[in-house]
């Protein structure tokens, strides 16, 4: 497929999705256009974008095609701080749990990214020490979930499947300058990027200066995912699954791959919120659910597909 | 071809342990504008920990200076105007085009995809292998892939090359014409830093008259043990004990050539 048809498909679907649901009445139609389903659609196209771009960024800085903002422990230390705000300050509302989890994020993945930025630091160590604290997060996470009630630890269950619908236009207000940003500094450091295709030493022989765009990728990515998890929840697979989804699309290189995968994440979220919102009559899946439905066997087929020579 | 101002190099007292093992034991070198250096020793001799050390991607103490400026004070982009580097070994990410690769040379020129990809494609002509621009760098062969490595090394247009056994896993004829494109380089003034292990193979490539302009410098564990040329009648030897083997000059009539005999 071209690279302009990929990017027509996917703000095709953006602009389509809030159009798509059951038919209603016309007094209450509008206000579900206007005041439920397109906020809830930009949200999701926010959301889609950073995780895809950051996807796209974190696989090429760490040389691996399973990098994505759960390895440099974002999402777990995100999940870890709503589940806090979930267990301990009930009180203060909906607000707490976003502003935790964004706490967490940064918790977590500032260390790693600060690790990163030392000269003597080597990549893969830096993958290594995510998925430590990934794991780490996770089970201080596990812990805090059995000593809660059901009550609470349903919600936090809830909270971790990720979710676009209850977002509204204040989400957007916060999302949209985040995400344009996280999409520049990307966009900023593309061409940096596509130099580490042969390693991060023969990239620093070519004038790449590794160091510093490894931490502008790293905090810009890890900001922008934090607050993508603390406002949606943790929805897993995006940024794993749509850089494979364009390179699958349009050939390998990596050109067009972060514009493109900020694109395409965006449109394969609006479509996987829809699919979560009218795909189950009378209930609503978790958005997550519908990603994980999609994205993993998708990655299973990418994993399996024998390699073209 | 008008190749970048390059004045020279001095590396002094380069030293780098990594835990207990001493790689490099302080090791001087200089190279000279439109020297050609052959870096020679065994295996783990801090042949490739040297070259490292010059391009600044290893933390070695010492100083490198290059244009009379230390190597520390130059930002990442005036160094690849400086050095450009052939690793041994090109490992790539993910599938990418030869076309593609070859263009992150010219990252340091900040040139827009079309300006970038042309000289890409320039480059990869270069080196004969202009057909092979939209192919995917892992469906060529060996020959092919160290073509285009050195593509992008044309395309970054530095100062001095720095190359690691440029073609120590290739076959025979594909060897000479790899080093014989790189002594056309140097030619026409283009600076190497080489390593390699084959002095026979420098000796097919020069006239005896250029072999007398070639410097050998010997490594042996992390320090520099001769700085010779490869005319060097005495070079036999040195070889010789470098590697444990028993090297002897032979006339063959137009050259001569330098050939192991037996072991040590």
């Amino acid at each position: 497929m071209n690279r302009v048809a990929l990017a027509v498909v996917a703000v095709l679907v953006i602009v389509a999705a809030p159009f798509v649901g059951p038919s209603m009445d016309p007094d209450s139609a509008h206000f579900v256009l206007t005041q439920l389903r397109v906020p809830r659609v930009l949200v999701a196209a926010c959301v889609g974008a950073v995780l895809g771009i950051v996807g796209a960024a974190f696989q090429a800085l760490f040389e691996n095609p399973l990098a994505t903002p759960s390895t440099t422990g974002t999402t777990a230390g995100a999940a870890l701080g709503a589940l806090f705000a979930i267990l301990f300050l009930p009180a203060l509302g909906g607000f707490t749990v976003m502003v935790g989890a964004f706490i967490g994020a940064l918790a977590v993945s500032l260390p790693v990214a600060a690790w990163a930025a030392r000269g003597d630091a080597r990549i893969e160590d830096v993958l290594l020490g995510g998925v430590a604290l990934t794991l780490a997060a996770g089970a201080v996470s596990a812990g805090l979930q059995v000593t809660a009630d059901a009550q609470e630890a349903f919600r936090a269950v809830r909270w971790s499947l990720g979710s676009v619908g209850q977002v509204g236009y204040r989400g957007v207000a916060v999302l949209g300058p985040i995400a344009l940003a996280v999409v520049a500094v990307v966009l900023a450091e593309g061409r940096g990027l596509s130099v580490l295709i042969g390693g991060e030493e023969r990239a620093a022989s070519q004038g790449v200066d590794v160091r510093s765009m490894r931490t502008r990728i790293l905090v810009a990515g890890s900001l922008g995912v934090a607050a993508a998890v603390a406002w949606c929840g943790p929805i897993a697979f995006v940024g794993l699954v749509v850089p494979h989804m364009v390179r699958k699309a349009v050939g390998p290189g990596r050109d067009d791959l972060f514009w493109l995968s900020a694109v395409s994440g965006a449109g394969f979220l609006v479509l996987a919120d829809t699919v979560a919102r009218v795909g189950w009559p009378g209930k609503e899946l978790p958005v997550g659910v519908v990603t994980a439905a999609v994205g993993a066997p998708m990655l299973i087929a990418l994993v399996l597909r024998p390699r073209s020579r | 071809m008008l190749f970048p101002r390059f004045m020279g190099l001095t590396a002094t007292s380069l030293r780098l342990s990594v835990g207990a093992k001493l790689l490099l034991d302080g090791v001087d070198l200089d190279v000279n504008s439109g020297d050609c250096v052959v870096l020679v020793g065994a295996n783990g001799a801090g042949k490739t920990t040297l070259l490292r050390a010059l391009l600044g991607l290893v933390p070695a103490t010492g100083e490198v200076r290059v244009d009379d400026e230390p190597l520390r004070s130059l930002t990442p982009t005036q160094r690849a105007e400086r050095l450009g580097w052939l690793p041994q070994s090109l490992r790539l990410a993910e599938p990418i085009a030869a076309v593609e690769l070859v263009a992150t040379g010219r990252y340091r020129f900040g040139e827009t995809r079309a300006g970038r990809e042309k000289a890409a494609r320039h480059a990869l002509a270069e080196l004969g292998v202009g057909a092979l621009a939209d192919r995917l760098v892992d469906t060529l062969s060996g020959g092919e892939r160290q073509r285009v490595a050195l593509a992008s090394l044309v395309a970054q247009e530095a100062g001095l090359w720095l190359l690691d056994e440029p073609a120590s896993h290739l076959d025979p004829g594909v060897q000479e014409s790899v080093y014989g494109f790189l002594f056309d380089q140097w030619r026409q003034g283009k600076s190497l830093v080489m390593v390699t292990h084959d002095a026979d193979l420098l000796l097919r490539v020069t006239s005896p008259v250029e072999a007398e302009r070639v410097r050998v410098v010997g490594l042996a564990k992390g320090r520099t043990v001769f700085d010779t040329r490869l005319s060097d009648e005495a070079l036999a030897d040195q070889l010789g004990e470098l590697y444990g083997v028993t090297m002897r000059w032979i006339d063959l009539g137009e050259r001569r050539s330098l050939a192991v005999v037996g072991a040590r």
